[in-house]
């Protein structure tokens, strides 16, 4: 068995050999309908290699055990691998200490938690929460939900021309109204724009504006600071970044979370309980509470231990250059097709329309092909419907597709343009 | 056994070309009585439909426009075709069936070219149910409207 994490150190995209670290992946090794798969629905969740798949099978089948009171042996392993992932995770980002990585199910709870702690602590009627009109409906839905609690108002940051990127301008003229907290996406799932997180962070911060950033689509296809970024929060999910699903993490400034009231109660997120009263356990305990999803912790370690080894520039230069490839195919086989997002600099991610094919028709089509596309609003419905369109169907890439694959997908395209087009 | 590339494509084919691209009474009518409206939360599409008159005995004719896919369509054609017999009562438990396929029995596929490519397509791609069903909802919601009475 060939695994990127024994064989590769991190290199530059021309030295790494794609093909070898595709079959770390088992599960690409298969026909779906009568065709290879082509797997290209990254955005929503990325296959998982065999070291990620041996990391979660060994903790249930040598250390399977509660985590951090019990004080045997399989315990003090368990504790180990869940604290240790914790630890890489803190390094993945450059968390200036892992007390700041609290597990969470993933980016929606991750979200969710600051929404219901600082930010429900924080805002009041007359406040500004901040987004963008790219915003995932992770990162939107519960800004809404706090905004009716708190009576603080919603504010957009628009979406110039067909998903080009965020009017900058306007951007820094709304944060100069009474903007308490600004949450953006990184990268947009829909349109692969990167935003330009550092300067919007900066903008943020001269206004002494919170900012959480949804590195949802960025943390596994490019490198992360979050000490250059400067923001306040970050969050992410594992299984985008080939660890197991109903895990992900919230970074937050340590100053922060120690101000910040428990998002749930119950064990492990206390210090001391009386029958009438408790005091809380400190970050990032304090907002974990129960038993975690200690294998998901544990592959989820594994996971980043591999995207390491491989490097995440090379991978951000694997994924742009095959939707750059994706884009230039798709124009040519059908001139009246409309692409969403920035002509150049692209993520690897291409959601289209297609007159007169609906995406859902064309992804049962593309399926029956072996190829999985998205097809739907993504979870932008309001930036589709900015955009003008119900749906979309979208490609999306990550480091283990190959040019070949995007070739076939374009010539499928083609293909079924041509029969049901129009 | 899953369907065939081929046997897809041309249910398709049909779907589209006979179905969807050309269905009865898309639009909205120049008297509207009552309406109801669907959307689908896996992809965005809606629908409205139209009844031309909300009587206790007669809901007149049904129309509907839709930003939806060829199934949805098809399904649309196929509502107005085999409600157009029906009184409002009927219909509304036609509705309320198509509405929610998973619990339904399917009716006889000699029945209808539409229904029997739809269910060609659920069959390889079952989580499209709802494609089929919206139009069924948004008349169910259109026949839930109480007659006038004047």
């Amino acid at each position: 068995m060939t695994t990127a994490a024994t064989t590769l150190a991190p290199s530059e995209p021309q030295s790494i050999d794609w093909q070898a670290i595709r079959r770390d992946f088992p599960v690409l090794d298969q026909e779906v309908n009568g065709h290879p798969l082509i797997y290209f629905d990254n955005a929503a969740t990325s296959q998982k290699p065999t070291v990620v798949i041996d990391a979660v099978r060994h903790y249930y089948e040598a250390d399977n055990s509660n985590v951090h009171r019990g004080i045997h042996e399989l315990s003090n392993r368990a504790t180990e691998g869940f604290e240790s992932a914790r630890t890489r995770i803190a390094q993945f980002i450059n968390a200036a200490h892992p007390d700041e990585i609290i597990f969470t199910r993933g980016t929606t709870e991750s979200l969710n938690l600051v929404a219901q702690t600082w930010a429900r602590r924080e805002l009041k009627p007359g406040d500004q929460i901040l987004l963008t009109e790219m915003e995932h409906h992770s990162n939107l839905v519960p800004w809404q939900i706090l905004a009716e609690q708190t009576g603080a108002e919603l504010r957009f940051i628009p979406v110039i021309g067909d998903g080009e990127g965020l009017d900058l301008e306007a951007a820094h003229q709304l944060m100069q109204g009474p903007v308490k907290l600004f949450a953006f996406t990184h990268i947009s799932n829909t349109l692969a724009v990167i935003n330009p997180a550092a300067s919007l962070c900066r903008m943020a911060r001269e206004r002494g504006i919170v900012t959480i950033v949804d590195a949802a689509q960025s943390a596994g296809h490019m490198p992360l600071d979050v000490q250059e970024l400067g923001c306040d929060f970050l969050a992410f999910s594992s299984h985008k970044i080939c660890g197991p699903t109903g895990q992900g993490i919230l970074y937050g400034r340590l100053p922060l979370l120690e101000s910040m009231p428990p998002y749930q109660g119950g064990g492990e997120m206390i210090s001391v309980v009386e029958y009438k009263t408790s005091t809380w356990n400190a970050p990032p305990h304090k907002f974990e509470a129960g038993t975690p999803n200690i294998a998901g912790a544990i592959g989820m370690g594994a996971a980043i231990d591999y995207l390491e080894s491989i490097g995440r520039k090379p991978i951000l230069a694997h994924d742009q250059a095959l939707a750059a490839q994706a884009v230039d195919g798709l124009k040519e086989a059908i001139p009246d097709i409309r692409i969403f997002g920035p002509k150049t600099g692209r993520a690897g991610v291409v959601a289209f329309d297609i007159p007169g094919l609906h995406s859902h028709d064309l992804v049962t089509m593309a399926d029956r092909r072996g190829l999985a596309l998205r097809g739907g609003h993504h979870c932008t419905m309001p930036l589709h419907k900015k955009l003008g369109v119900s749906s979309t169907a979208r490609a999306s890439f990550y480091f283990y597709n190959t040019s070949e694959e995007v070739d076939r997908m374009v010539a499928i395209i083609r293909d079924l343009y041509a029969k049901f087009g129009g | 056994m899953p369907n065939s590339e081929a046997e897809t494509d041309a249910v398709y084919a049909r779907l589209l070309q006979e179905h969807a691209r050309q269905p009865l009474h898309r639009g909205r009518p120049a008297t509207v009585a009552a309406e109801g409206h669907g959307t689908n939360p896996m992809c965005g599409d809606e629908i409205t439909v139209f009844l031309t008159e909300r009587a206790p005995d007669s809901f007149g004719e049904i129309w509907f426009q839709a930003q939806a896919c060829a199934l949805c369509q098809a399904s649309a054609s196929l509502m107005i075709r085999q409600t157009s017999p029906l009184d409002p009562a009927a219909a509304l438990v036609l509705a309320n069936e198509m509405a929610h396929l998973e619990r339904m029995t399917p009716p006889d596929q000699s029945v209808d070219d539409a229904w029997r490519c739809i269910q060609h397509v659920l069959k390889t791609a079952p989580r499209r149910r709802r494609c089929v069903e919206l139009p069924w909802i948004a008349l169910e919601n259109a026949l839930r409207i109480p007659p006038n009475l004047d």
